[in-house]
């Protein structure tokens, strides 16, 4: 079973199928109580980013009493914790011992070929698992990227088909130091 | 003005998809109540919500949600609506074109540790890629797609061997 069959198959698990969508009624029975609420624009009351949230839609939200923003402040408190993207945690953080070990398999491989998605891989040293030592893989999404680039060669930390872009990068020495730390001495590929 | 409509434009394009994050881990009533309990924080925080604001919605839904089962301990009325965290499972009506692996599906996912479950539902259920993932669960992108990659997974082999005692799934040689 692939993730689309798998995906499909949970849908199916969804207990909202079937359920009717948000009706009209609702969602002004929604805008009204919003209007109504004496708290509303209570956060504009401190200086803060604004975000574009719509296009052609400016957003100007008043500042109202300062009392209230007490209140508003405890009364929003469940969504306080909720981030923006600007907010969300780092896409990666650097490899340590301890993420390195989440992984069955690791080792170091060249890039020898680069074709659209498809990447294959050279395996020249293990660190731990058994890859073989030619694999053809998926291209890595990195932040800035892609991760493989002919002819470079990698430390790549894997879970069956799952390349970590955060723990696998260019075989440095440093990165090499962590692996050998968190796999112990490597073996030939 | 500006602001009301922005806000009703939100909630026409969103607001569904909130109602049912919530009814799917929660009884509909509650689920009900917290949604509009949601809506009207996300109102207060409105110049909070980013430009894609799904995730953000998620979040603060389940924050709402959090605070509804923290009430719930101390209110009887409300802790005999509220079913669990996980999604009420066994209320679903399988239709008559369901495939056949559904129950075992539903029995495979029960089985799953609570954070698996969720990252399992958050992918299929809300539609979310890791990114997104990761912003609800507050988790790195990179953590997001391990969890998920991991969970995809588990529930797999326990569709395979649905008998199997929980903890003996792990395969020899993985950490």
């Amino acid at each position: 079973m692939n993730d689309d069959d798998l995906r499909a198959l949970m849908r199916q698990a969804d207990p909202t199928t079937g359920d009717p969508r948000l009706d009209d009624a609702r969602i002004r029975r929604i805008v009204a109580a919003a209007e109504r609420d004496d708290l509303a624009g209570t956060t504009a009351s401190a200086p803060r980013r604004r975000r574009r949230l719509f296009a052609g839609i400016s957003l100007g939200a008043a500042a109202t009493a300062g009392a209230a923003a007490l209140i508003a402040g405890l009364v929003a408190t469940p969504a306080i914790q909720a981030p923006g993207p600007d907010e969300a945690p780092a896409a990666c953080q650097a490899p340590t011992v301890a993420s390195l070990q989440e992984f069955d398999t690791a080792y170091e491989a060249t890039a020898t070929t680069v074709t659209g998605e498809n990447v294959t891989l050279t395996v020249t040293e293990v660190f731990a698992g058994t890859p073989g030592t030619t694999l053809t893989v998926e291209q890595v999404q990195e932040d800035t990227g892609v991760l493989f680039t002919a002819g470079q060669t990698y430390l790549v930390a894997a879970t069956d088909d799952f390349i970590s872009p955060c723990d696998s990068g260019p075989a440095t020495d440093a990165l090499r130091q962590l692996y050998t730390t968190a796999f112990g001495t490597s073996s030939g590929g | 003005m500006e602001r009301s409509r922005a806000y009703e434009s939100l909630v026409r394009t969103h607001g569904d998809a909130v109602l049912r994050f919530l009814r799917r881990r929660i009884d509909p009533q509650t689920a009900d109540d917290v949604f509009s309990e949601t809506m009207l924080i996300v109102w207060r925080r409105f110049d909070d919500v980013p430009e894609e604001p799904l995730p953000w919605l998620y979040v603060t839904a389940r924050n709402c949600l959090r605070n509804a089962e923290r009430s719930a301990r101390r209110q009887w009325r409300v802790a005999e609506r509220i079913i669990t965290v996980d999604p009420p499972t066994d209320n679903v009506d399988p239709g008559p074109d369901e495939d056949p692996r559904a129950d075992c599906l539903r029995a495979a996912l029960a089985r799953l540790s609570a954070t698996d479950a969720e990252v399992l539902r958050l992918w299929a259920w809300e539609e979310l890629g890791p990114p997104e993932i990761a912003t609800v669960l507050d988790i790195t992108t990179n953590a997001a797609t391990i969890r998920l990659h991991r969970a995809k997974k588990k529930l797999r082999q326990e569709m395979e061997a649905p008998r199997r005692p929980t903890g003996t799934t792990t395969k020899g040689g993985e950490r």
